[in-house]
């Protein structure tokens, strides 16, 4: 995770769609080429993990990296971010944000950082802006510098691109990296772009920005790019490169990374699941009576099978196994109607012995005619 | 000089935008425009005497695909104009599961057409079994002149909407054990014009009517009528 990597997260979470309250994880193992100005290139294993829910009244966001390049050099870094906000609803929405930070690498004492920032939030999911103020400060050995802070950003959901836009002024009190001198006080802007593709298997985003200093900091540009391959539901593949400017208020020196690493999440990726069916589970359907009607499944292997469909208003539903046959039984009307099977809680699929099909969403699900 | 890994910058959150769950007073929480837009849609579908709940199912599966409003929206009026397409091609009087089956119909890429020619052999009886039907065979790749043929040749002789349903509903096991659409269909409805008897033509009006509607049914052996 590095400031160049901002702005694509800061996409995937801006323009993603609201959600229920759920827990998301993932953690990601790789190795990176590293290179800082005062050292010389080299290469660690990386570890990472992050964890994220989201309610209708707020949400939450933590995200760990170690970096590890022999037993005496090593990073970690630790964020825990968290909002409130006023009904989503309404088109104009008031948000308390606030973020708790951590670095530390070997040798060196920790830099802690904590922020607090209320926000004006306008338009929707798929596209809006924001406008914030902020204060915080930060903590290295006994140094304890103070900020402000204020910030504007808007995003932008067309079809599978997303797009954002930053804008923001930061002032400290004084400075763990960059500018070391006696009484600097960090004064900058920075403007940042970012642009992500995401559909079906494949994921690809780019960020820049630049840097205007207005005292005691360095102007300067950054950029990531990084690209992701699910190769299984819950495992993809993650490559990314880019540069980072020195952060002040969290103490993290300009760094220049090539990385790859292996994901691993919690929960499967939809738009995986969806591509994939059930080979050998056999549905039949019989009317009961003039109201209700039971399906039957036949040929699957678990200990829980739910449905979800169009006639569950896709609710996710239970069914019962008696011998070796699932069944539910329930009000459906007569025709064509549209389901998936999820075995075990994993992806939702698409049994293979009925006829299947994508949809204008880009959902792949069965078909099954109801008598 | 300690050589150090220097990681990077943290990934700072602090602009994160905040999801919300589902505001069940919403159709797309948080999303006002994207609201009023489906609301029009819905209420013109409703004033134009056709039924919503098609839609509103669209709805719910896109917010469940987590898809962008605007495809949202785009797949919504696709729904309303197929229901408008499907209530023209049904009729006259189509009820609106009739015009529910329609719009599946002609989503799963059945023409308008077909439902034409479907309408005319079923004449007044429920559409909702033999469209399904129809759709699963279009959508497996079965071509749909031999498809709507084959429902057509179903209806006339006298299968009930049970064996029409089995007729769709397991096909698709024999295109995994590896015989083309056509031939699939071919087989699975060999194997019901067996059950129903040899193909004379259209089967007597009151047999075709005990056919078609829905409710509880058994296969007819050859040679009897239903009750």
């Amino acid at each position: 995770m590095r400031r160049a990597r901002l702005l694509p997260a800061l996409i995937s979470v801006l323009a993603s769609r609201p959600a229920a309250a759920q827990w998301q994880f993932s953690a990601d193992v790789g190795a990176s080429h590293l290179r800082r100005s005062d050292i010389p290139q080299s290469g660690a294993l990386t570890l990472g993990a992050s964890a994220v829910t989201a309610g209708e009244h707020g949400w939450f966001r933590s995200n760990a990296l170690g970096v590890l390049a022999n037993a005496d050099q090593s990073t970690a870094q630790a964020l825990f971010a968290g909002g409130i906000v006023s009904s989503a609803s309404r088109p104009v929405r008031g948000e308390l944000g606030a973020v708790v930070s951590a670095f530390g690498e070997s040798g060196y004492s920790m830099t802690l950082s904590g922020e607090i920032m209320p926000r004006l939030q306008l338009g929707s999911a798929s596209r809006g802006g924001a406008l914030g103020f902020g204060v915080g400060g930060s903590r290295h050995a006994t140094m304890t510098t103070s900020l402000a802070h204020v910030a504007g950003d808007t995003w932008l959901t067309l079809g599978d691109e997303q797009f954002a836009s930053s804008l923001a002024y930061v002032k400290t009190s004084g400075a763990f990296v960059g500018d070391l001198t006696t009484n600097a006080k960090p004064a900058y802007y920075d403007l940042t772009g970012g642009w992500r593709h995401d559909r079906g298997g494949f994921a690809i985003g780019a960020s820049a920005g630049r840097r205007f200093a207005v005292e005691h900091a360095s102007s300067g540009t950054w950029g990531s790019a990084d690209a992701t391959v699910w190769v299984f539901a819950r495992t993809a593949l993650v490559a990314s490169i880019g540069r980072s400017l020195d952060d002040p208020v969290r103490g993290v020196p300009q760094t220049t990374f090539a990385s790859v690493a292996v994901r691993l999440t919690g929960s499967p990726h939809e738009k995986i699941g969806r591509r994939r069916v059930i080979a050998g589970a056999r549905v039949s359907v019989q009317r009961v009576d003039a109201s209700r009607c039971r399906l039957e499944i036949r040929g699957v292997r678990g200990t829980r099978v739910e449905l979800m469909g169009d006639f569950t208003d896709w609710s996710p539903v239970a069914l019962e196994l008696v011998g070796d046959v699932w069944h539910l039984e329930k009000a459906v009307t007569p025709g064509l109607h549209r389901i998936a099977l999820r075995i075990d809680g994993g992806e939702w699929i698409a049994p293979a012995s009925i006829p299947h099909s994508t949809d204008d969403l880009g959902g792949v699900v069965g078909l099954i005619t109801v008598p | 000089m300690m050589h150090k890994v220097i990681l990077g910058a943290l990934l700072v959150t602090a602009m994160a935008r905040v999801a919300s769950a589902q505001d069940t007073t919403a159709l797309i929480a948080g999303d006002r425009a994207a609201n009023a837009e489906l609301s029009k849609i819905i209420d013109g579908a409703r004033a134009n005497g056709l039924p919503v709940e098609p839609i509103l199912a669209k709805v719910n599966y896109g917010v469940l695909m987590k898809a962008p409003a605007a495809r949202i929206i785009a797949a919504v009026r696709g729904t309303a104009a197929r229901l408008e397409e499907a209530r023209a091609a049904l009729a006259p009087n189509p009820t609106n599961a009739d015009i529910a089956a329609g719009e599946n119909a002609l989503s799963s890429n059945v023409s308008v057409k077909s439902l034409k020619e479907i309408r005319g052999i079923a004449k007044n009886r429920p559409m909702a079994v033999p469209l399904g039907l129809l759709s699963q065979l279009v959508v497996s790749g079965v071509e749909e002149p031999k498809a709507t043929k084959i429902v057509a040749s179903l209806i006339r002789n006298g299968a009930s909407v049970q064996q029409l349903a089995e007729v769709g509903n397991d096909f698709s096991s024999l295109v995994l054990g590896g015989l083309k659409p056509d031939n699939a269909i071919d087989l699975r409805a060999n194997r019901l014009y067996a059950v129903l008897g040899v193909p004379t033509g259209s089967a007597s009006a009151a047999g075709d009517q005990h056919s078609l509607q829905a409710g509880p049914s058994s296969p007819t052996p050859p040679g009897k009528k239903k009750p």
